[in-house]
């Protein structure tokens, strides 16, 4: 039924063929697909009631305010032949794609150079391995304290364990967290 | 369908033409406006399509393979845009009523006919009622299709590529519409046309 109906030869009819230079198509129509003159007539008379638009439009004023209307939503730009090249080549649904793969360039050219500034390309080390075990602040900060009681640091030592915790003071907000300073209050000195 | 100066007039709007684009609009809006008034039936939403189709244009124009495809390419925007305006208000005809517009006196007599006789004015108007009452009861795509093919000329081919469908569903969307306007618009086909509520050989 289907392919009966697409291989209907009248729909070859169009209103093209309404012109009188159509004759010759027509009486191959007649002969070769078994269609007779009378239908052939019925459905060009069809097509030209169809094809004759009757359709009533407005006037010359209506669609001069539509060209305006038309001209305040536009501005025409040259089409550059990388705008033609891009519409012919992605769908609209992959317009987006090229600042897509720009900031994924961005981010592995920043991801590599990271890793080859510390020589771990290829080695993904974890932090544990990188920068040995974890060790609380209060810990490192005792074993200094200590070590300065004992006498056991050197001048070069006491200036880099000040600026540590000067530092530390300057982000954590007060020393008390960090309440091994008492060595440092009780040598009278002040930060 | 091709006018010989399209082509020419399209290579110079991609060129950034501003009159170029003009032109084209001259050429193409009537026929626009006609074909999204089949499709929606009302003439506001006709009038909404003509700018939407050419705002679309401007931006898509980089897309168009060749330019002597440009009156399918055009008719392709304003087919969409038409299907849009259709999904959107999820309806399948809605008759805006015309009566303001037509009142207005705003609009110009039959294409066909310069100065018609007040009775080729009234067949015409009843032939328009008819075909546009059978036009509008049709299905979406049987209505594109019926449209684009037998009112706008296009070829099949050319149709398929604007609806992205093979042609065999061109041709029997076709087949299914032709037959259901012929039914509808029987007296036209007749050579019988209604006048003054009777119809008349």
């Amino acid at each position: 039924m289907r392919k009966r109906v697409r291989d209907d030869p009248l729909l070859d009819l169009t209103p093209e063929d309404l012109k009188s230079d159509a004759a010759e198509k027509l009486a191959r129509l007649e002969a070769s697909a078994g269609v007779s003159r009378e239908e052939i007539d019925r459905e060009l008379h069809y097509l030209r009631i169809m094809s004759s638009r009757k359709v009533r439009l407005p006037d010359d004023a209506y669609f001069a305010e539509m060209r305006q209307r038309i001209h305040e939503r536009v501005v025409i730009q040259p089409v550059s032949i990388w705008s033609r090249r891009k519409a012919l080549l992605l769908p609209e649904w992959l317009r987006p794609a090229p600042a897509l793969l720009s900031l994924a360039a961005v981010l592995l050219v920043a991801v590599v150079l990271t890793f080859t500034y510390h020589d771990h390309i290829g080695k993904v080390e974890t932090a544990i391995v990188a920068y040995g075990p974890y060790t609380p602040i209060g810990d490192s900060y005792t074993e200094q304290v200590s070590k300065l009681h004992e006498g056991q640091l050197s001048a070069e030592e006491i200036q880099r364990y000040r600026e540590i915790l000067t530092m530390s003071i300057g982000i954590l907000g007060s020393p008390s967290s960090l309440s091994r300073s008492h060595a440092l209050v009780g040598s009278g000195r002040r930060l | 369908m091709v006018n010989e100066n399209i082509p020419e007039l399209v290579e110079r709007f991609k060129a950034g033409d501003e009159k170029a684009f003009n032109e084209l609009i001259r050429i193409f809006e009537k026929r626009i406006y006609a074909h999204a008034y089949q499709m929606l039936g009302n003439h506001t939403e006709a009038g909404e399509i003509l700018q939407e189709t050419f705002v679309r244009l401007v931006k898509n124009i980089a897309r168009l393979k060749s330019d002597s495809y440009f009156p399918s390419f055009i008719f392709k925007i304003a087919t969409n845009c038409c299907i849009d305006i259709i999904r959107k208000r999820q309806r399948k005809y809605v008759d805006i009523s015309d009566e303001e517009f037509q009142d207005s006196g705003r609009y110009q007599l039959e294409l066909s006919r310069a100065v018609p006789t007040p009775e080729q004015e009234h067949e015409d108007r009843q032939a328009l009622e008819l075909i546009k009452k059978a036009i509008a009861e049709l299905p979406r795509k049987q209505r594109t299709t019926i449209i684009l093919h037998d009112i706008e000329g296009f070829s099949k081919e050319e149709i398929s590529k604007m609806l992205d469908c093979p042609q065999a569903t061109v041709r029997s969307n076709l087949f299914i519409a032709r037959s259901k306007v012929k039914r509808k618009i029987g007296p036209l086909l007749d050579g019988t046309v209604l006048k003054n509520g009777k119809e008349r050989k």
